[in-house]
């Protein structure tokens, strides 16, 4: 019996069989449904009504959905809508997470341990619906953007990772700023963000992510459907099985079916977070990581 | 008992393709029965608004009374204006709230077919849509803060909790407007029957004026091309034959099942109730007291059956967990043999000429008589937020009185197809709407009112509505009305959405054979216990004091 761990012995070919397998599966179970949304969104309606209803492989590919979910829809505006709440929303949010976690970080921080209280607590009882509703229209923020961000701007939850971050950052590298000089905002700028860009990577897909996604605050506080992002037209589209391109009524010119026009709109609507998430993964192991030891 | 199966596609494409009644709207059909009572009044403490039969073209086929609907050919392009009197709005905004089933129509500067409507109506029509799978969220919001707009359009089938208590508080009382005869101010708005208005009453009194609905409920759909091919009878009479059709056209190995079910969905296992003669939700009793369908003998029995035909095979293996969308595309390509769905429904009528399709006659398990349940009458009830202002009033029902104008008219023809060139072009005579003209009508104005629908639909299967007219001519003389359909219970509108949602997780669970039939008396007597006794109580009540 070799005298080497279990994971550095060489591994028998039927072990891995097996792992190369096990992972094929795993891919399998990832990468088909992704498959089949955008080979669906390709697919003609021949192709959708052979296959009961979705594709796995279109074999001739036809880009009608997409055509007509430019052609004044108003899917475009939707996605413009969707990006700047994102963008703003993330930054605002981020702003407004990572001040208040260097801050609850301090232990010398006059009413820390209250604050960081009445932060938890919001961890235990969510509002409910109609209160933030009420809170909402109050502001007058009825029908405008700021309701899709202000309302979810800092979450616990965002907070306590951050500050279990910047906890971790060695006592000595503040005192040393401090002997040199260095103030609060001096300090948070030049050494605190840039210690916490992992986490604060990690954070912020979190936030864009809860942005980007976000349908129920829209449907709640936006009336005016041109001002709707692009989750909750996507979401009118997917849930409401209809779709206006099925009906052909010029006869001749054959619409793209339902379900390519519904998944046409899911690979626009993860398109952004799949560009995003690339630049962002060199962060994520070591921002979850930490969050999870600290955590 | 159900929830409605309305298929948004179908809905709208009533508006599209099926230029019906005033507002072009067929697919309100859609509907399954509602459960009753939702919206129902206690009692009629007003006259019903006087019915003035509207002025209509002449029909290809004629449909009656009893609720079989007149088939076009074609929607004249120069029909009759039917709202005189000046301008129909005073320039204001006209914000409504409507639930839909669509998309976000284009923005007003770019929708040709808004702006031709705004001019039409001389208002700023301002639709404020609200998604049919969100509506129970965003509906109560939007009353605690006192935010509903000027005009709400509330889907009947919704059972809006304490809806009576709302209109009480928050809605004008529309009696004196449209009372008797006084509704012949609005001619259109008097072209809509009986039966519809009876859902706009609420505490007695007209709140709702209502988009009315075709009287039929679920259907069952067979592709008869797959029927034939395998030897069978595309029209079963007894529950044998139904079987044995069953059996001729199932064949696991070629992927082609005979029925399918889908996510939450008793429609098929209705539909078999109806064979079995279950009652439409209610009966009421000579003594004047009300007992549930699912009391009655064949209920179980019903349901039973429909398990029976689930273990043999007969349906498709992803019945519990398929979609809508899934399911009309294995129907469409012939994997499916017979579907049920609520009245043209499936989108399988209207958009595909190559489709063949039909429909099976009500039919009695036993060969007997057969029975076929009516639908309550109604699709949405429109209200007025309160006020004194009679000018407001009049505008408002004004406004209706156009949206609500017969089939053939100027009015119903601008609300079909829009504007020309953009919205609609004219071939060979008949006014074919654009995808562009399809796309800009989703306001969701079309489901806020309307009379009597019809059947034109030039564009679809060809035959389609001589053979819908046909199989409609077969059900009417069976119809078996819901005795409470336009009573008020209290119970059954602050928990009847959950009673029946736990009824329906009954049925569906002895369906696919996960308990066995005998567990519905349990299911039954719970909900006898939880609020169906009292319910029964409360309709009875109802009924007494509305006589």
């Amino acid at each position: 019996m070799s005298d080497r761990p279990v994971w550095q012995g060489k591994p028998r070919p039927i072990a891995l069989a097996l792992k190369g397998l096990a992972l094929f599966l795993i891919c399998a179970v990832v990468i088909f449904p992704f498959l089949s949304v955008v080979s669906t969104s390709l697919a003609t309606k021949q192709q959708i009504d052979a296959n009961g209803g979705y594709v796995l492989w279109p074999t001739s590919i036809s880009f009608d959905a997409y055509r007509q979910i430019f052609d004044g829809t108003g899917v475009g505006r939707s996605i413009v809508i969707s990006l700047g709440v994102t963008v703003v929303g993330t930054a605002f949010s981020l702003f407004c997470t990572v001040l208040a976690a260097y801050g609850l970080s301090r232990r010398n921080m006059l009413f820390q341990r209250g604050l960081l209280s009445f932060v938890l607590i919001t961890l235990l009882f969510a509002p409910g619906m109609i209160p933030v509703y009420l809170m909402v229209k109050q502001m007058q923020m009825l029908d405008t953007y700021w309701a899709l961000i202000i309302p979810s701007a800092v979450s616990a939850f965002n907070i306590v990772i951050v500050r279990g971050f910047i906890q971790a950052i060695p006592h000595e590298l503040f005192d040393s700023a401090r002997m040199d000089g260095a103030g609060e905002w001096r300090i948070f700028w030049s050494l605190v963000l840039p210690l916490s860009r992992a986490v604060i990577a990690v954070v912020g897909l979190f936030i864009a992510v809860g942005y980007w996604n976000n349908y129920f605050g829209p449907l709640l506080y936006l009336n005016d459907q041109t001002k709707w992002p692009l989750q909750l037209v996507m979401r009118s589209f997917v849930l409401q099985n209809h779709v206006t391109s099925n009906s052909s009524a010029q006869p001749g010119l054959a619409a793209p079916p339902a379900q390519s026009v519904q998944m046409a709109l899911v690979v626009i609507a993860t398109l952004p977070i799949l560009c995003a998430y690339p630049f962002l993964t060199k962060h994520m192991s070591k921002g979850m990581l930490t969050g999870a030891i600290k955590g | 008992m159900s929830t409605p199966n309305l298929s948004r596609r179908t809905l709208f494409k009533g508006a599209a393709l099926t230029a019906l009644s005033g507002t072009a709207l067929n697919s309100l059909t859609a509907c399954s029965p509602g459960t009753g009572g939702s919206t129902a009044a206690a009692g009629k403490a007003v006259p019903v608004p006087t019915y003035v039969e509207p002025v209509k073209p002449k029909p290809q086929y004629a449909g009656n009374a009893q609720g079989v609907m007149d088939v076009y050919a074609a929607f004249p392009t120069n029909g009759p204006t039917t709202v005189t009197g000046g301008p129909v709005g005073d320039g204001s905004d006209f914000n409504v709230l409507v639930m839909t089933y669509g998309q976000p129509a284009p923005p007003l500067e770019k929708n040709a077919y808004w702006q031709l409507l705004n001019k039409e109506l001389n208002i700023n029509v301002k639709p404020q849509l609200v998604p049919a799978a969100d509506f129970q969220t965003k509906f109560p919001a939007l009353v605690a803060g006192n935010d509903l707009p000027e005009v709400v359009s509330i889907p009947v089938y919704m059972n809006v909790a304490r809806l009576p208590q709302l209109a009480e508080a928050q809605f004008t009382d529309l009696s004196e407007y449209l009372s008797g005869d006084a509704v012949k101010k609005y001619p259109n708005l008097a072209g809509i029957q009986e039966a519809n208005w009876l859902n706009g009453y609420l505490n007695g009194r007209i709140y709702g004026v209502p988009k009315s609905d075709p009287v039929f409920t679920s259907t069952l759909y067979t592709k008869t091309d797959v029927i034939k091919r395998a030897g069978g009878n595309p029209q079963p009479t007894t529950l044998a034959e139904f079987k044995d059709l069953a059996k001729a056209v199932n064949n696991p190995k070629a992927g082609i099942y005979a029925f399918c079910g889908g996510v939450d969905d008793i429609t098929f296992a209705e539909s078999l109730m109806m064979s079995f003669g279950v009652p439409n939700k209610w009966t009421q009793k000579s003594d004047g007291t009300f007992v549930s369908s699912y009391e009655h003998e064949q209920f179980i029995p019903a349901v039973a059956a429909v398990a029976d035909l689930h273990a043999s095979g007969y349906f498709h293996p992803d019945t519990a967990t398929m979609s809508k969308v899934q399911r009309d595309a294995l129907f469409r390509s012939g994997k499916l043999a017979v579907v049920a769905d609520g009245n043209r429904a499936m989108g399988i009528i209207a958009d595909d000429h190559a489709l063949e399709f039909g429909m099976i006659a009500p039919f009695a398990q036993d060969g007997g008589k057969a029975a076929y349940w009516q639908g309550g009458g109604a699709y949405a009830i429109t209200m007025l937020k309160k006020t004194s202002d009679k000018k407001r009033v009049d505008r408002f029902l004004r406004v209706l009185d156009y949206i609500a104008a017969p089939f053939g008219s100027h009015e119903s023809f601008v609300m079909s197809y829009g504007a020309e060139g953009s919205d609609y072009t004219v071939q060979n005579g008949v006014p074919v709407l654009t995808t562009r003209g399809q796309r800009e009508q989703d306001l969701g104005l079309a489901y806020i009112v309307g009379g009597p629908q019809v059947l034109c639909d030039p564009q679809g299967a060809p035959g389609v509505d001589k053979q819908y007219y046909d199989w409609q001519q077969k059900a009417v003389p069976l119809l078996v009305p819901n005795p409470a359909a336009h009573l008020y219970s209290q119970t059954y509108n602050t928990k009847g959405s959950s009673l029946d949602q736990k009824m329906r997780d009954a049925i569906i669970s002895v369906f696919l054979g996960r308990s066995t039939a005998s567990s519905l008396k349990d299911a039954v007597a719970t909900w006898k216990q939880s609020g169906g006794d009292q319910m029964a109580r409360e309709y009875a009540d109802s009924l007494k004091k509305s006589s």
